[in-house]
C-alpha cells in the first residue's frame, strides 16, 4: 500500500463537531475572540453574512510573525470572546 | 460553422434568413436548437447592456444583472474599480448573490462558505490549513469575470469574448447617438441616473419578437396602439389634445428609420433643417416646477450646441436593448419562447424631486409590466408567438418586406441607411446582423476586428 503522503490532522483541536460554530454575525468592531487554531484576534470588519469575519491578530500561538497581521476567519474558527 | 439541425430538413441559416428579400422563417423564432446557437454566438461574444454606474455608487454596492440567460453581478469593488462577475461560485456552482441590488464587504457563498472579496477574489475558503491543508490555490479560483467591459458615458457593457471589438468600434456610427441617449435634459454628458428597484417579468414570446420589432415597427403604432393615443396620458396630464407623448418640438424635422446595416444597430432618427435645439414646449401643466425645471437645461443644451446639427437616432443597440427616451428598454432570452423584460427609468441627476417623481410616474404608465402601451404590444408579442409554432404555421415564413429595396444613404449621417419612417429596414438590419453572428465561428470572421 503506498504510503500516504499526507494525513489527516487528528490534534485535539480538531475534535469538534463539524458544524459547531459561533454566532458572529453581530459581533462589533474591536471585539476580541479567541480562534480555535489558539491565538487571539480582534474584529476588524463584519460582512454580516453570519459566515466570515475580518480580523487581526493580537496573539498567535504558532507564528508570532502573524500578529498584527490581517485575516478572514470563519465561524467555526471562532470558539469565544475573551 | 453554421450548426444545421435534422429538425429543420438541414435547411441552412441563409436559407432561413432572406433579408434581402423580406423572407424570414418563423424557425428561427421557435426553433430550440436556433435558440441554442443564439446563447452561444450571438449573446457569448456581442456587448450586451449591463447596468449604470449610478447604481453603484458607493464601495461594495452591487445590481444583479443579466447577461443573456446568465446572471451577473455589477460590483464597486472597495477600491471604487467597476466590475462584471458571472453569478456562480467556483467550488460547486452556487449562486453566490441572490439579492437584486445591496452594498456588501463580501460575497459569502450560501452552500460551503467560499467567500469572494469584492474585486472577486477567492479570499475565504472554510477549513483552509485543516482539511485543503492549505493547498488549494485560491488565486486560481476567483469569480469569473466578463472578458471586456466599458463604462459608456456612465452606462456598463460588458462582454465574454476577448476577440470582441471594443465597444465604441462595436458601436461604429452609432456612438454620437448612443452618447446623446445618456445625456442630461442640460445636454451634459453622463448627466443621468436610473431608477431603483428594475422592472422585471417575463413574457411568453422569444425574445426578437420584443428585440428586432421595438424602435424598429413604426407600422403597428396608429393601429396596436389606437386606444392609449386616444387616451392622452402624456406628461400634459389632463390638458386637451395632448397625447401618449410630451409636446415634441416644434423645431422642422423629419423623421426615419435610421440604421447600420452592418452592425444590425439603429432606430427612428430625426434630420433637422436647422442647427441647434428647438424652442421650448411648456408640457408638465399639471407638475408644479417641471416645466421651469426643462425650461432652464433646454437653454443650457441650446448654448452647448449652438450652430451644431443634432440629427441622430434613439434606438436598438444590436442584439437585445433599447436606450432612450428616459428609459432602457432590455430583452433577455429565457428559452426560446420565454422573454424576461427589464425596464429601467432614467431621469436627470441633479432634477429636483417633484420633477423626478413625475418623470417616474409617468415613465410608469407610459410603459413597463403596467404601462399602457406595453401592455398593448405584449398582445402581439405574447399571442403571435404560440400562433407560429404549430406544424403547418412554422413552415410559412415571415414578411419583412415594407421599404425593400428603398434604402439610401444620406451625407449628412455618414455611416447609416435611410428609408421612410414607418418601414421595416431597421429589423432586416438586425436580421442581416443576426445571420452574421449566427453563421461567424469567431470574432474573427465578423466586423469590425479588433484593433
Ligand atoms: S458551492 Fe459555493 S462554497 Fe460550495
Ligand atoms: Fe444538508
Amino acid at each position: 500500500m503506498a504510503e500516504r503522503r499526507n494525513p489527516p490532522p487528528s490534534r485535539a483541536v480538531d475534535q469538534f463537531s463539524i458544524t459547531d460554530s459561533m454566532m458572529i454575525q453581530d459581533f462589533p468592531e474591536g471585539t476580541k475572540i479567541r480562534l480555535r487554531a489558539g491565538g487571539v484576534a480582534e474584529v476588524i470588519g463584519n460582512p454580516r453574512d453570519g459566515a466570515w469575519i475580518f480580523i487581526r491578530y493580537l496573539e498567535h500561538p504558532e507564528d508570532p510573525s502573524k500578529i498584527g497581521s490581517e485575516d478572514l476567519a470563519f465561524c467555526t474558527d471562532v470558539v469565544g470572546l475573551v | 460553422m453554421v450548426h444545421i439541425s435534422r429538425s429543420r430538413q438541414d435547411r441552412s441559416l441563409r436559407d432561413l434568413v432572406d433579408w434581402e428579400q423580406g423572407h424570414v422563417s418563423r424557425e428561427i423564432y421557435v426553433n430550440e436548437d436556433i435558440y441554442q446557437q443564439e446563447l452561444e454566438q450571438i449573446f457569448g461574444r456581442a456587448w450586451l447592456f449591463v447596468g449604470h454606474e449610478s447604481q453603484v455608487p458607493n464601495p461594495g454596492d452591487f445590481f444583479q444583472s443579466r447577461m443573456g440567460e446568465e446572471s451577473v453581478l455589477l460590483v464597486r469593488d472597495r477600491k471604487g474599480e467597476l466590475h462584471v462577475f458571472l453569478n456562480t461560485c467556483r467550488h460547486r456552482g452556487m449562486k453566490v448573490c441572490r439579492y437584486d441590488e445591496g452594498n456588501s464587504l463580501l460575497f459569502t457563498c450560501p452552500f460551503h462558505g467560499w467567500s469572494y472579496d469584492t474585486d472577486g477574489r477567492l479570499v475565504g475558503v472554510p477549513n483552509f490549513q485543516t482539511a485543503y491543508r492549505g493547498e488549494l490555490d485560491k488565486s486560481a479560483w476567483g469569480l469569473h469575470e466578463v472578458a471586456q467591459m466599458s463604462n459608456f458615458y456612465g452606462s456598463i457593457w460588458a462582454t465574454w469574448d476577448p476577440k470582441a471589438p471594443s465597444f465604441e468600434d462595436f458601436l461604429g456610427a452609432f456612438v454620437p447617438s448612443l452618447r446623446r441617449s445618456f445625456e442630461g435634459s442640460d445636454g451634459g454628458d453622463n448627466g443621468l441616473e436610473f431608477f431603483s428597484p428594475v422592472q422585471k417579468w417575463r413574457l411568453p414570446t422569444n425574445w426578437k419578437f420584443p428585440g428586432f420589432s421595438f424602435a424598429g415597427d413604426h407600422a403597428h403604432g396608429a393601429m396596436t396602439h389606437r386606444s392609449t393615443t386616444v387616451a392622452a396620458f402624456g406628461p400634459q396630464g389632463e390638458l386637451a389634445g395632448g397625447d401618449r407623448h410630451g409636446v415634441p418640438s416644434r423645431w422642422a424635422s423629419t423623421e426615419y428609420e435610421m440604421s447600420i446595416p452592418a452592425l444590425g444597430h439603429g432606430g427612428h432618427g430625426r434630420i433637422y433643417e436647422q442647427p441647434g435645439v428647438g424652442p421650448y414646449v411648456e408640457t408638465w401643466q399639471t407638475v408644479l416646477q417641471a416645466d421651469d425645471y426643462y425650461h432652464e437645461m433646454r437653454d443650457k443644451k441650446a448654448e452647448k450646441y449652438a450652430g451644431q446639427y443634432l440629427h441622430g437616432v434613439s434606438g436598438c443597440v444590436f442584439p437585445n436593448v433599447i436606450c432612450g427616451g428616459s428609459r432602457i428598454l432590455l430583452w433577455h432570452p429565457h428559452g426560446v419562447g420565454v422573454t424576461e423584460s427589464w425596464r429601467f427609468y432614467t431621469v436627470d441627476k441633479g432634477a429636483p424631486k417633484p420633477v423626478k417623481d413625475a418623470q417616474r410616474r409617468y415613465m410608469m404608465r407610459y410603459c413597463g409590466p403596467g404601462g399602457m402601451t406595453e401592455s398593448d404590444d405584449m398582445e402581439n408579442w405574447n399571442y403571435a408567438y404560440p400562433a407560429s409554432l404549430g406544424t403547418v404555421a412554422r413552415r410559412l415564413d415571415y414578411n419583412f418586406q415594407n421599404g425593400v429595396g428603398h434604402a439610401y444613404a444620406d451625407d449628412r449621417v455618414p455611416g447609416f441607411t435611410l428609408n421612410y419612417r414607418i418601414g421595416e429596414e431597421n429589423q432586416r438590419s438586425r436580421l442581416r446582423r443576426w445571420l452574421d453572428f449566427m453563421e461567424a465561428g469567431s470574432w474573427d470572421e465578423l466586423s469590425p476586428a479588433k484593433r
